[in-house]
Order: structure tokens, then C-alpha cells, then sequence
């Protein structure tokens, strides 16, 4: 219901600001679902996640554009860059997931930063230096071409939202995603029984590499420009904290709702002014803390809930 | 009795040590085993008899010395390649994946081959399961069982990967007296299946009853072997349990 109800919104109001932060929020939804496979399934902590994000956009702006005197279709692009992110993710993966826990963090966080100096740095002829590169081609889909008018691109992203989830639930829920969990909860054991870690972390990775790949193609074709300082490292930390937030769990439900908070909520605290960010922050702790004591407080009410997902029990599916 | 001809599915170890900074863990350490019994590996603690298990299943590197499975040199191998020649093994700190419901567990022991789908492999799980005497739920996650019930599903989950050689690492811990007699005839009933199995068991009970080859260890190597009742009654093995006459 929450779903369809969201697929709406655009039927009952034309507020362009109102669907520039929905769009905002789904476009976070698809790296809190590409992060939540890496973190909450096969249990990597990857603190460079945004750089995904900055290479997805960074194939779309660079295949669509006046660069490279380039106009790939949006139908070929989309596939392009997800393969190309997903390439990437697995190339960087190789040497750093040689290690593990908190040297992978600073490791990824590392990685992250390249990606964006890199593309500060890469000249004006390749990737714009830090202006970026603009003009980038608005998407155009079975002969309707995007505009300005923000509701195409509210469905757009929508509609792709809405197939990650399915997507991220069917990977949960399959061989590869029980082995992931299994490698989350006991490395070693999972070795034992014959698992390769490599390979599934490797998978996980690429896998999860390649939602922010689709999200970094939407962002860009949506803003027609793009410039290395959106990819900076406390993006990475919000997509975490989006995780961190949806539960931990491996679920993609909790994680799409806790998007569309973190996202949302600082804009709804536009009233508290200069001192939004400073609501927002023991607001994010509260939600956290509230969400870890689910079992007490649904207890307390005299409710019994099933124990784990807090925010991720939606009856709506 | 157990010195039969090597067939394909023998362990042999020979010359294993090992050294954890100044502390010889393992020194010099040689066993065989094949399907013809069940081998039994006891010694007082801190005797080294888990860093053999861990070094058979390549979670720890051998300093010196070799492990076998017939012919094939497995020695250092990566954790999951050995476990796909055919050793599983079960913890003496139980293992298991406490995100997952206990079926997923043990289907997880199946899942790494090619071709298994997760259905197969469930199904596989439940009747391992069965099979090995578990009576709990398949839905609940691992830490809500009591230890022998985990104990079981660890036992489940290894033999989901159809070893041929099985390492139980005390496997009658935390069990009741009823419980360590099922588990004696489970560990009968898997032998006589022609698995080798090499259990390390503080309880001589058990270790009497279900083993026909007792190798001691004590300060990293063999002191003592042969059948369980000449082994309880070698001096050796009483100075190491009981300390000597000094």
C-alpha cells in the first residue's frame, strides 16, 4: 500500500519542491539498497561507497555529453553503467578486501577519496577537473523525452526503486544471498564449509556496487551536470548511516524507509534554520536508539513483535 | 588394527608442529586414520589437540610436516578448498551463523557446490537433520538452542558438505548423559557408513565406548596410543592427566 501510495504522489500535487526531495530520496534509497548488500548481507564494512555513486555518474555524464561529442541512448546507457561501476567495484575489491573489519573501512574510505581527487584532478578534457562536466543529455525513454518538469523523473526513479527492492529481496532470499549471511555471521566456519570468501565478497561487491551505478546515472541525467564535490566522503557516512538505520539486518525494507527519513527529514526541519543539522543529528541517534530497543518498547505496549526488523515490518508487502 | 592399507579416503598427518610465539603448540605429531574405526584425540588441555584439527582444516599454517587425504598433499591448502576434498569439522566453541534460521545453517554446508539450488540444499538439510537425532525447531535462529541441540546442527551442517573425513572437536560438551549416549550411536552409525572420524573428547566414557584407536597428546605430541583400555592404563597417560611422582 505504502508503495503504490508512493508511486502517486505526483497525481495529487505538482510541488516541484516537494518531488525534487522525493527524487533526492530515491536516488539515496538506491545506494542505502546497493550498501545494504555489501554491509548488512555479506557483512563488509565499506566506508567509500559514494565513489560507486560518483562512477555511475561519471559513465553517464561522460557517455552523454558534449565531452566526448558523445549521445548514448538512455536505454544503452543505463546498462553501460552499471557494468562499468560494477567492473570497477571488483577491481577495487581485489586488493582491498584483503583485509577486513576496520582496516576495510579505512581502506574503502581511502579508495573514496581517490575516485573523487582523481576526478578533480583528471583535466579539463577528460573529466572537467572540478567544474565537472555539464550538458549532459536528459534522459529520453520509447520516444518521451525528460524536460525540465521533475514528475517524469519522480516515476522514473520509482519505478527503478521499486525493481531494486524486489531485486535486493530476491537476492536476499537466495543461494548467494543465505551464503553471504553466512559469511557475515561466521567467516571462518563459512571457509569450512567450503565456502571461497573471496568470491562472494567479490560478488557482493559488484552487485552492490552496481545499485549505486544506476543511482549515479539517474542523478546525473537528472542534474544534467555533475561536479567531483557532490562525492565527498560525509555522502558515504549518510548512505551508511541510511544502513545503520534500516537495521543491520540484511532486509531492504527497513533500509528504503530509513532512505526516505534521512533524506527528508532535514527539509522538514527547514523551521529550526542554521540549527537544522543539529536537530537532525540527536534525531538520527533517537531513531537508532529507539529502533535498537524495538523488542522492549512493542513489548511494553503489549504488542508482540517478532523480534529483529523495528522500522522493517511494512504490512504493505 | 587401524594400520590397514591406505585407501583413497585415509588421513594421514606426519611430522606436524607448529609454534604460537615461545609455546610449541604441536611437535613432531603423526597419526593415520581411515574408515576402519573411529579415532579418538585426547590429552589435557593446552595439549594441542584443536591446533591439530586447525591445522588439518587450514585455518592455522603448519610450521613443519604434512597432511594427507590418500595421495593428495592437502598441507596449507585455503580453509575451503580443504573442506572440498572431503574434511568437515565441528567447534569446540560452537560455529554457527546466527543470522540464519537453523535450516539455512546446515544448508549452507551443501550450498558452495556447483548445481545445489537453495531448495536442494534445504531439503538435503532437513533430512541431515533428522538424521542426526535433532528435535528442535528449523526456524529459530541457532542461539536460542540449548548446546546440545547446537551441537547437533554444527554435526548437520558438516555433513551436508558429504565429507569423508569428519573432525569432531568435543562434540559431547554441554551434554547430558541420555544425550552422550545418542550422540555415541550416531558417531557408530556415521563410521559405519565409512567416514573416518577423529573425535577429541574429554569424556573417557565416550571416548571408550565409540573409539577403537586412542591417541594421548600431551605438550604438543603423541605420548601414547593403541585401544582405549590399554591406553587408560599406560602410566604415561596417567602422569600426564595426574602429574608425575616428582
Amino acid at each position: 500500500m505504502v508503495i503504490v501510495a508512493a508511486g502517486l504522489v505526483p497525481v495529487f500535487t505538482d510541488d516541484q519542491y516537494l518531488l525534487d526531495v522525493l527524487t533526492e530520496a530515491g536516488l539515496f534509497v538506491l545506494l542505502g539498497l546497493g550498501l545494504n548488500i555489501v554491509v548488512s548481507l555479506a557483512g563488509l564494512l565499506d566506508l567509500g561507497y559514494i565513489a560507486f555513486w560518483a562512477v555511475g555518474a561519471y559513465t553517464a555524464a561522460m557517455l552523454a555529453s558534449p565531452q566526448f561529442h558523445l549521445a548514448t541512448p538512455f536505454l544503452l546507457l543505463a546498462p553501460i553503467a552499471v557494468l562499468v561501476t560494477s567492473v570497477f567495484a571488483v577491481i577495487i575489491g581485489v586488493p582491498t578486501l584483503r583485509v577486513r573489519g576496520d582496516y576495510l573501512a579505512i581502506v574503502t574510505l581511502g579508495f573514496g577519496e581517490i575516485v573523487r581527487l582523481s576526478l578533480l584532478n583528471g583535466g579539463s578534457n577528460i573529466t572537467g577537473g572540478w567544474s565537472g562536466i555539464q550538458a549532459i543529455s536528459r534522459p529520453s525513454l520509447f520516444g518521451y523525452s525528460f524536460g525540465y518538469e521533475l514528475q517524469p523523473y519522480y516515476y522514473l526513479i520509482y519505478v527503478v526503486c521499486v525493481a531494486a527492492l524486489v531485486a535486493g529481496h530476491r537476492l536476499r532470499t537466495s543461494k548467494i544471498g543465505v551464503i553471504w549471511q553466512a559469511l557475515r555471521d561466521n567467516e571462518l566456519a563459512a571457509g569450512a564449509s567450503g565456502v571461497r570468501p573471496l568470491t562472494y565478497y567479490l560478488l557482493a561487491f559488484g552487485l552492490g556496487a552496481g545499485f549505486g551505478g544506476i543511482s549515479g546515472l539517474l542523478f546525473a541525467t537528472k542534474q544534467i551536470a555533475v561536479s567531483p564535490d557532490t562525492f565527498t566522503v560525509d555522502q558515504s557516512f549518510l548512505v551508511l548511516a541510511i544502513v545503520v538505520l534500516g537495521g543491520l539486518s540484511g532486509r531492504f525494507w527497513p533500509v528504503a524507509i530509513s532512505a526516505v527519513l534521512v533524506i527528508s527529514l532535514p527539509e522538514l526541519l527547514r523551521g529550526f534554520q542554521e540549527y537544522r543539522l543539529v536537530v537532525f543529528g540527536p534525531l538520527l541517534v533517537l531513531f537508532i536508539m529507539v529502533r535498537e530497543r524495538w523488542p522492549d518498547i512493542s513489548r511494553y505496549f503489549g504488542k508482540r513483535m517478532r523480534a529483529l526488523p523495528a522500522i522493517g515490518n511494512p504490512g504493505s508487502r | 588394527m587401524i594400520s590397514a592399507p591406505a585407501t583413497s579416503t585415509a588421513l594421514s598427518v606426519t611430522g606436524l608442529s607448529k609454534r604460537f610465539g615461545g609455546v610449541v603448540a604441536v611437535d613432531r605429531f603423526s597419526m593415520q586414520a581411515d574408515g576402519h574405526g573411529v579415532v579418538g584425540l585426547i590429552g589435557p588441555n593446552g595439549a594441542g589437540k584443536t591446533t591439530v584439527f586447525n591445522i588439518i582444516t587450514g585455518l592455522v599454517p603448519a610450521d613443519a610436516g604434512s597432511v594427507r587425504i590418500g595421495e593428495d598433499d592437502i598441507t596449507n591448502k585455503p580453509t575451503y578448498a580443504i573442506a572440498r576434498l572431503g574434511i568437515q569439522r565441528t567447534f569446540q566453541n560452537i560455529r554457527l551463523f546466527d543470522g540464519l534460521p537453523v535450516l539455512d545453517n546446515v544448508a549452507v554446508g551443501s550450498l558452495p557446490r556447483r548445481g545445489v539450488s537453495l531448495k536442494a540444499g534445504r531439503e538435503r538439510a532437513q533430512a541431515l537433520l533428522d538424521e542426526v537425532g535433532y528435535r528442535g525447531r528449523n526456524d529459530v535462529r541457532p542461539s536460542e538452542l540449548p548446546y546440545a541441540f547446537q551441537r547437533r546442527v554444527e554435526i548437520a551442517r558438516a555433513l551436508a558438505a558429504d565429507p569423508k573425513i569428519l573432525l569432531l572437536d568435543e562434540p559431547a560438551a554441554g551434554m547430558h548423559s541420555s544425550e552422550r549416549d545418542e550422540l555415541a550411536v550416531l558417531i557408530r552409525e556415521l563410521q559405519a557408513k565409512g567416514l573416518v572420524i577423529i573425535l577429541v573428547e574429554h569424556d573417557m566414557a565416550l571416548v571408550s565406548r565409540v573409539c577403537d584407536l586412542v591417541i594421548v597428546m600431551d605438550f604438543g605430541h603423541v605420548i601414547a596410543s593403541g585401544s582405549p583400555a590399554d591406553v587408560r592404563n599406560d602410566p604415561r597417560v596417567i602422569e600426564a592427566y595426574l602429574g608425575g611422582a616428582e
